[in-house]
This record gives C-alpha cells, structure tokens and sequence, in this order.
C-alpha cells in the first residue's frame, strides 16, 4: 500500500488505537492486577478480547474488496438508442428505478451501487467512503464495519469503567496516576463520535437504508425487511465473492479445460473459402468460438453470395455486399 | 480470381438483473429478440432459470450462511483464505454451468454464453453471430 495523504487518516485512527490499548494495558491493567490478582487478570482478559476483535473487524474493514464493479474496459454496454444516459427498471414493490450511465465504469449502475470518486469504482450496495478505514464501506465490508464500531464502544466503555476503578484504588508512582488520568479524559472524548456514528448505523439497519440513500431523500426504502430481518440480513447474508480477479476453483477450472479441449477435437477451420461464382472467393474466417458450419449461417452466406453474383455477375457488387452485409 | 475475406463480426446482447424481487440475484428469462432466429424461447428459458437456481440456492438464508459467518468471525475470517464459501461454489457451478451449455447446445447455434462474473454478475453477455 502506497503511503499517501490518503492514507494519513488510516495511520492516525490505528495509530491511536494502538498507542491507547498499549497505555491502558501498560498502566490500568496492570494496577489492576497488582490490586487483586484474579479479578486484575479476568479484566485484561476481556479487554484483551474486545481489543482483538475490534482490531480485526477494523483491519478487514479497510483491506476487503467493499464490492467493486469491474470496470467494463469494452465499454460495449451503452444502449444509445433504447436507454441512452438512464435505464428504467423495475425494482422490488412495482417502483421504478432508472440506472444511470456510469461514465468512468462504463455500465449502468445497478441499484443501490455508486461511484466512488475516492477509489474510482462503483461500488455495490454503497454506504460510504471512510477515510478512517481508508476504503468504501459497502455490500461486503459493511458487516465488519458494523461489528468494528459496536466492539470498539464496548472496548472503551470497558476501558473508561476499569481506568476509573484504578484511579479510585490506591497507587503508588506519579507516573501511572497522569497516565490513568489522561486515558480517563481521552476515552470519553474519543466515545461520543464514535457512539454517534453507531446509533446513526443501528438506525439506518432499522430503516433498512445504506447511508448514501438516507443522505440523498428522505424516502423510504423499497428494500427495507423489518429491523429483526434487516439486522439479520447485515451480518448473515451471503456476501457475493469478489468480483475482480475472481478464479474458479481449481477442480472446476480443470473440468473447463477438459471440456474446452474435448470441444477442439473437432474444431471447425479457421475461415472457409465460398466460392461465388466462377472468379470470386469469398474467404469467411470462422469467429473465436466454435461454431458449427455445416448448420450454420456460413451456407446461407454462400448461398446467398451465389444468388448475388449470378444475379450481377460484377465484381464491384460483390465487394460492396461484402463488406456491407456481412 | 478475387478473394475476399471477411471476419465475422461478434454481436452482442446483454442480458440484465431482475430486480423485481430485491437485490438478490436473478436474471431475467426473457429470450432477446436478437437471439430468435437461433435459439428456442423454451430452452433459453431452462438455462437461464437453472441459472438463476444456483444464484438462488447461494443467497438463501440457511443455517449454513449462518454457521459460516459464525466461524468466519471466530476464526478471524482467516477461513475464508483457506476455504471456499457456499456462494463462491455455487459460482463455480454456474461457470461450469455455462461452458457446458455452450458446447452441447449454444455454439452450434451460433451463440455464446459468457460467466456472468466477469461482469460483476451485473448482466450476462451474451454473443451471437448473425
């Protein structure tokens, strides 16, 4: 990962994430267990815990594929004619829905997807960009995100209950009281955005919204389920796999090649020559994929190449029809 | 004696999502109309519907999404570096699905399937020669 501005705001939150549990481990937690050794090691046990977990959940949060769109380098999809800029469609309850032209992806955005002009892809099911995470929160990291902020507010209101029970118990050096003080200070500041966030993300899986559709109407969704299913839905809907540089499996790329090198046995020639009339051949190379001569169009070329030329028997229209309709 | 050469070319027609029951995937069964002349509506229908079997036996919430993202999470979703998930299976089905059908039925006619996954399962790219 390329080191850059972008990634400053990344480095800051694990940065302080780290530097934190470090002094609360070094300081709070070990007074703790110099206070009563059982109850002192039961606490950095759990609090161990919801660190690890919320450290996880952060680092898969921001490494995962959200749910990029591949970008459709053919750029073969535009529908000037039928759809041109925006493609109307039908969504679930009867609305409607009009996919707009992504320009820099080069396919209509499926619902629910946007592009984000910070990675430069659509991304499915899109929530936001978090400059913390320094990634898109989206279809398929948006369950971590979730799970990383929920832990993280256990982990600090852990912290914050344990850093004042120390403060309250007797100590010794001056060092651990400024430290035990700066953490009782720091934690509750670094909470209220951080709740804030939470309720806003508890009340966006009640609504059934992502943040980006909360943010641009008021309306409600046409995908919400009920919280209990929306809530169930976040954590446990099968997420699709990724769609960039997706590879079958082993077996089954072995059995495509099989099936692809049984196919080449009988491969048809690569052009056939048609012969229109006595001076003119007409030499159709065969397309990439297999395609069967004997009963496909290739005859009715000829055929109708023959009529052509017996009907002109001129080479300039023959050239012209070749070029033309074929 | 002239010749001519000509390369036939590639057309191609897409079919979309249906997203007429949620964001689930399922494409639509409807036979483009400019793949009439080479393929039957009935069998078109049957692959596609048995396409959209597969998708739909991969986001069904079962007890297995359920225990795979338990243990996932237990494991610090290191498992899924190591083992495939019900969904990228059924993914797989699908691609061999396709490269199946293509060569007992689609090719001679003239048509060509593509996976679906190459375009981020947003639509499936079919082509056809004229």
């Amino acid at each position: 990962m390329l080191v850059g501005k972008r990634q400053l705001p990344f480095l800051l939150s694990i940065g302080l994430l780290i530097i934190l549990s470090l002094l609360y481990f070094g300081f709070t937690a070990r007074h703790l267990i110099e206070v009563h050794l059982l109850s002192g090691i039961l606490i950095t046990l759990i609090s161990g815990l919801l660190f690890l977990f919320s450290l996880i959940n952060f680092l898969v949060t921001s490494f995962i594929d959200p749910g990029y769109y591949p970008i459709n380098t053919n750029n073969d999809e535009y529908e000037v004619i039928q759809h041109g800029i925006s493609k109307s469609i039908t969504v679930t309850g009867g609305a409607t829905f009009s996919m707009r032209w992504c320009d820099e992806c080069k396919h209509y955005r499926p619902p629910r997807s946007h592009h984000c002009c910070v990675c430069e892809m659509c991304v499915e099911n899109f929530d936001h960009h978090c400059p913390w995470v320094d990634n898109c929160v989206g279809m398929k990291n948006y369950r971590y995100f979730v799970l990383f902020i929920t832990s993280l507010i256990l982990y600090i209101l852990f912290g914050i209950g344990t850093t004042i029970a120390a403060i309250v118990l007797k100590r010794d050096s001056l060092l651990e009281v400024i430290v035990e003080f700066m953490l009782a200070i720091i934690l509750p500041i670094s909470l209220i955005p951080i709740l804030a966030l939470a309720v806003f993300h508890f009340y966006l899986m009640i609504i059934g919204k992502t943040t980006f559709e909360q943010i641009k109407s008021e309306d409600p969704s046409p995908y919400n389920k009920g919280f209990f299913c929306n809530l169930y839905l976040t954590f446990f809907t099968p997420a699709h796999p990724k769609y960039q540089k997706f590879e079958p499996s082993r077996t089954v790329r072995k059995q495509i090649t099989t099936l692809e090198r049984d196919r080449n046995v009988d491969k048809v020639p690569d052009s056939m020559d048609i012969t229109c009339g006595p001076e003119v051949i007409v030499r159709v190379a065969a397309p990439t994929f297999n395609y069967n001569l004997r009963n496909g169009s290739y005859t009715s070329i000829g055929e109708k190449m023959n009529l052509y030329t017996q009907m002109n028997s001129t080479h300039s229209h023959t050239d012209s029809l070749a070029t033309s309709d074929i | 004696m002239a010749t001519f050469n000509i390369v036939p070319e590639h057309n191609k027609v897409f079919l979309s999502r249906d997203y007429t029951n949620g964001t689930a995937c399922r494409f639509n069964m409807e036979l483009p109309t400019e793949l009439r002349n080479n393929v039957s509506e009935s069998q078109f229908k049957d692959t596609v519907k048995h396409i959209n079997d597969i998708f739909a036996e991969a986001e069904r919430l079962s007890c297995r999404s359920y225990m795979e993202g338990c243990l996932g999470c237990l494991t610090a979703y290191t498992i899924f570096l190591c083992v495939r998930t019900h969904y990228e299976k059924c993914v797989d089905r699908v691609a061999l699905y396709i490269v199946q059908q293509n060569k007992d039925v689609y090719e001679p006619l003239g048509v060509k399937i593509c996976d679906p996954m190459e375009r981020g399962l947003r639509c499936i790219e079919i082509q056809y020669c004229i």
